[in-house]
């Protein structure tokens, strides 16, 4: 799951996500969105919807408890 | 570009056993923000693995250095931390000798050795994860457990007092002493490199989530639950004048509670070397 705006990139390692939502919840700005679908480890994984709206402040990333939340900056 | 397939790795995983990932961690357990929040904090401060040695005892906090960190670790016996760590910088004081366990296992079974290690003031960065519980078996009462709350030991609720650890900490000797919590997370990060930078006994104590063995018992099912209850019962020690000490008993009392340059264990007893040296 990589979603990309014009300075972040946000990137979701379904392999380690555990779908707790704390980026979720957490981002001040809303940019997520839970997945409607379950993946094949049974969990709902976020989904960067709104990256657009991305101020890179690393909250979410910081916060996982699964280092599954990547944030990347995009040096133009 | 947008490539679907393509799957992303965090860039700090190379300071992680990968191959066994993902973590045993119940969803939205602190104990992983933890493990995040430090491995960000080597990265920047520039640490080699190599010079690092995490010691830690027995609960699910202490998996947080053991097994997940691709440092030398010392998986030690419930509470035992601590003395083993004191044995590893005594031997090898050049290295930076991390501490990372439960408030069961550092302020209950532990208990003396920490505030002894405190005492000495012996030049360890120690980091204990208070959930309030027992969180591996299953949620038994632990030193840290607030009044009245309902656990599997206490089913009419605790009667007893909780420990303050970071003020018993402080006033035990320690040249450093702070509490934050897994809501603080730039706050936190911050301590854990004071800490390190600090020499002598260095300690956070690091208020996280258990959703499994505490939060379900107390109304707060998920892991945001407690964090969201971390946000609004926190309150920074700057402003503890305003409180009196009955509105702060069911707060979070969140900040650097002491900084300071006591001579160090260690350098001591190189001191004491050195004088026997010169007089034979
Ligand atoms: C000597 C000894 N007594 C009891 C136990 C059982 N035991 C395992 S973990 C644990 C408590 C862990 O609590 P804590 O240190 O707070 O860590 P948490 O799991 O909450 O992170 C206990 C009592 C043990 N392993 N060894
Ligand atoms: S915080 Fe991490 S583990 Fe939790 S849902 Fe977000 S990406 Fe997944
Ligand atoms: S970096 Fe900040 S703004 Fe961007 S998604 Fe994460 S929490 Fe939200
Ligand atoms: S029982 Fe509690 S402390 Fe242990 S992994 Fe689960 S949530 Fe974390």
């Amino acid at each position: 799951m990589a979603k990309i705006n014009k300075k972040f990139k946000l990137f979701i390692d379904e392999e380690l996500c555990k779908g707790c939502n704390i980026c979720v919840e957490l981002c001040n700005l809303h940019v997520f969105d839970i997945s409607p679908k379950i993946n094949n480890k049974g969990y709902y994984i976020p989904v960067p919807e709104r990256i657009e709206d991305c101020n890179g402040c690393q909250i979410c990333e910081l916060s996982c408890p699964e280092l599954s939340l990547i944030l990347e900056e995009i040096r133009l | 570009m947008t490539n679907p397939i393509e799957i992303h790795k965090h860039r700090h995983l190379k300071y992680l056993r990968t191959e066994i990932l993902p973590t045993a961690f119940c969803s939205g357990c602190g104990c992983g923000t933890i493990l995040n929040i430090f491995v960000n904090v080597i990265d920047e401060m520039g640490i080699d693995p190599n010079d690092i040695i995490a010691v830690t005892g027995i609960g699910c906090s202490s998996w947080i250095p053991s097994p997940y960190l691709a440092v030398d670790t010392l998986h030690t016996t419930h509470g035992r931390a601590i003395a083993f760590a004191t044995g590893v910088k005594v031997m090898k004081p050049e290295k930076h000798v991390v501490v990372i366990a439960g408030d069961g296992d550092l302020s209950g079974i532990g208990g003396n050795h920490l505030i002894h290690a405190a005492r000495r003031n012996i030049d360890l960065k120690v980091f204990l994860v208070n959930n309030f519980i027992y969180g591996m078996t299953g949620g038994q009462v632990s030193p840290t457990t607030p009044k009245e709350t309902k656990t599997t030991t206490t089913p009419y609720g605790n009667s007893e007092q909780p420990f303050k650890i970071t003020e018993l900490v402080a006033a035990a000797g320690a040249n450093y002493a702070a509490r934050w919590t897994t809501y603080h997370i730039f706050k936190l990060k911050k301590a854990m490199k004071e800490s390190i930078e600090k020499k002598g006994f260095s300690f956070i104590e690091i208020i996280s989530q258990c959703p499994t063995s505490y939060g379900r018992k107390i109304g707060q099912k998920e892991g945001i639950d407690q964090l969201n209850h971390f946000k609004a019962n926190s309150i920074d020690i700057k402003n503890k004048e305003k409180y009196s000490e009955e509105d702060l008993e069911n707060k979070i009392v969140v900040g650097k509670f002491v900084e300071r340059n006591r001579r160090e264990f260690v350098d001591g007893l190189r001191e004491i070397n050195k004088k026997l040296a010169v007089s034979n």
